[in-house]
């Protein structure tokens, strides 16, 4: 699970909720904003990733309580071999409840960087959800009709001495809505490895946000992981930073939806 | 032989009954498994063999938002040449029941096989606000290590037992309270069969990005005196504990301090690295073999893991695809040059299904640590629900 989940958990909140309306933004300033949007909110949503490969799938399903970017807690209910595994992270800590064994078990950061379950997610791109603004210069290059909505196409060049595995990103933002509906990941030689993609625009909880997140490897087009929202709802006043504790983590019991 | 049918599709009814179940005021799960064990003994070239059904249920039941009821048991029939051989020495084995009430029962035996059933969980948690009391059969699990866990005074568990993680249970009464996010205060106290008691206080706190503990207590006859650590350095993760353990009836004996440290590292494409050290100052340097017949037939406690004064362990698991993960582990008595190696290849068939092959292989002298045991191969389906 670990940082994957996180990563695609962060990524996919950030790239939601706004109802800021777009002016004369820098570059940066529109990457900020996609990436702020969800900073200090407090949200739950129930979600379903997959694995999909031209021969086979495999389908998890999870509930997750989560704090801006630093803090959440994920409940895996399916597939039954995972059923009630916690995950919470707290900052820069993470920590996995393991009910069969009855064991918090600590997560070293080696681990929390490694992809999970063999998606398509990798981590760099992902796990550091605000290097997208620290770690790169941003400049609009164009711009392009996405599900139907306007976006800004920005391009993304790591500083020399980012800790970053993309030689370039490209990210097409929804003008009005901040929405990140694509992003291309490129190596160091400038060649394009993966594609992620929102879409599905959805009404949750009174906001309209992209349900579905897809990527793909470009040399294994076939290849995909979807990550679907089926429900969220934002802004919960019981949701603080004392919720995310060692004790909630291991009482915390699936919601109804 | 009707009874042990009956059990199994009763195990098979309850998965396939509640497994869909969505968010209610309890919880069922469980699984359904045949596990083939083949095993070589040494100095003989013959193959003998044992097939072991089990099933297990686990039920939460949640009363409010205060009361926890969690039963779990556990339903197995093994069969074959092995019971056979070694009857009725392993069936009377398999139903022996550490914790003060004896809640592990056989249902039936011959020479060719045997069935029981274990209630290994059932207790009832109450909580108020950062207070928590657990009460009843119940595993508190206080190591921190992979394979040797010296602070897990009252469930240390046996390694080779790969398949039954979730582990007896003891008898037990346990107090918790909650200081901060990550810190606790915990006192246990659990009961033997033999009425020998343990009881002891652990703290744990966060600090520096490292969860600590420390405990203190009595572990049957001894005093103990332990602290651990989960951390990393660099990227890598760094983890610890050590108890230290010293006759409480025999003032003039000297005390036993036994430590395992573990560091792991995982790597870009999925490679798992981890590697452990165990250190027993009671342990003997000459060779380390002990009675039993089997690996997993020894008694475990958190003072007794091996019989060595060291022993090593390393671990590579890699998934080879989502679907399948693949480990070599090996333990190695530096002194008696004993030791185990265990490859093993776990493959999802489908979501809930998954087929897994692995080997024990002992190796070594006669009389040295792992010298005795053979070697082994099991391959195992398993149903989750």
């Amino acid at each position: 699970m670990k940082s994957i989940l996180k990563s695609v958990v962060i990524l996919f909140l950030i790239s939601t909720v706004t109802q800021l309306n777009a002016q004369d933004l820098s570059a940066r300033d529109i990457v900020e904003k996609s990436n702020n949007l969800f900073l200090g909110r407090s949200s739950v949503s129930t979600m379903t990733m997959s694995i999909i490969r031209p021969e086979w799938s495999r389908t998890f399903t999870m509930q997750s309580w989560s704090l801006g970017n630093d803090f959440y807690i994920i409940y895996i209910t399916a597939p039954a071999r995972d059923k009630g595994q916690i995950f919470m992270k707290r900052k820069n800590e993470m920590w996995n409840w393991m009910p069969t064994i009855n064991r918090i078990i600590k997560i070293p950061p080696s681990m929390m960087m490694q992809s999970w379950m063999g998606s398509d997610f990798s981590n760099d791109d992902v796990v550091r959800a605000n290097s997208i603004v620290e770690d790169y210069t941003h400049r609009i290059i164009g711009e392009k009709e996405i599900e139907g909505l306007n976006c800004y196409e920005i391009e993304l060049i790591p500083l020399d001495d980012a800790p970053v595995v993309w030689g370039k990103v490209i990210m097409w933002i929804a003008k009005e809505e901040y929405f990140q509906l694509q992003t291309e990941y490129y190596d160091d030689y400038m060649e394009l490895v993966n594609i992620a993609k929102g879409s599905e625009i959805e009404m949750m909880d009174g906001k309209e946000i992209p349900t579905l997140l897809s990527i793909s490897p470009v040399d294994k087009p076939k290849n995909i992981t979807e990550l679907k929202i089926t429900y969220q709802d934002f802004d919960i006043p019981s949701i603080t930073k004392s919720f995310f504790s060692q004790q909630n983590m291991k009482r915390i019991r699936p919601r109804n939806k | 032989m009707k009874k042990l049918i009956i059990v199994f599709f009763l195990g098979f009814l309850s998965g396939s009954l509640f497994s869909q179940e969505e968010n209610k005021n309890y919880t069922l799960g469980g699984y359904l498994q045949t596990l083939e064990m083949v095993w070589v003994p040494t100095n003989t070239s013959q193959w003998l063999t044992m097939n072991t059904l089990s099933n297990r249920i686990d039920f939460r039941w949640y009363s409010g938002d205060k009361i926890e009821t969690y039963v779990a048991m556990r339903n197995i029939v093994s069969y074959g040449q092995i019971p056979f051989d070694f009857y009725p020495y392993m069936a009377d084995l398999s139903v022996n029941d550490n914790g003060k009430l004896d809640l592990t029962h056989l249902i039936t035996k011959d020479s060719s096989y045997f069935m029981m059933t274990n209630i290994d969980r059932a207790y009832f948690q109450f909580t108020n606000d950062k207070f928590e009391l657990v009460v009843g059969r119940q595993r508190i699990n206080w190591g921190i290590n992979l394979v040797w866990t010296p602070n897990d005074i009252f469930n240390s568990s046996n390694y080779f037992d790969f398949d039954y993680v979730q582990r007896p249970g003891s008898d037990a009464i346990l107090a918790q309270y909650y200081t901060g996010m990550s810190s606790s205060i915990q006192f246990a106290i659990k009961m033997d069969k033999d009425d020998k008691t343990t009881y002891a206080a652990l703290y744990r706190c966060n600090n520096w990005k490292y969860d600590f503990q420390i405990l203190a207590g009595v572990m049957r006859d001894d005093i103990v005196l332990g602290a651990g650590w989960a951390g990393q350095i660099g990227c890598a993760g760094f983890v610890g504990e050590g108890t230290y353990f010293k006759n409480k009836n025999h003032s003039d004996s000297s005390g036993v301090f036994v430590a395992s440290v573990t560091f792991n590292y995982s790597f870009k494409k999925g490679l798992f690295l981890q590697a452990a050290i165990l250190f027993n100052s009671a342990g003997t340097t000459q060779n380390a073999g002990q009675e039993g017949m089997f690996a997993l037939d020894k008694e475990i406690s958190a003072k007794t893991f091996t019989r060595a004064k060291f022993s090593t362990f390393i671990q590579a698991s890699m998934p080879l695809s989502p679907l399948i993960n693949t480990s070599i582990s090996g333990i190695f008595n530096p002194n008696d040059k004993s030791g185990y190696f265990g490859p093993s290849i776990d493959i999802s068939l489908n979501e809930n299904i998954g087929f897994m092959i692995m080997s024990q292989l002992f190796m070594g002298n006669t009389g040295s640590e792992f010298g005795s045991y053979g070697s082994m191969l099991f391959s195992r389906l398993k149903w989750s629900f």
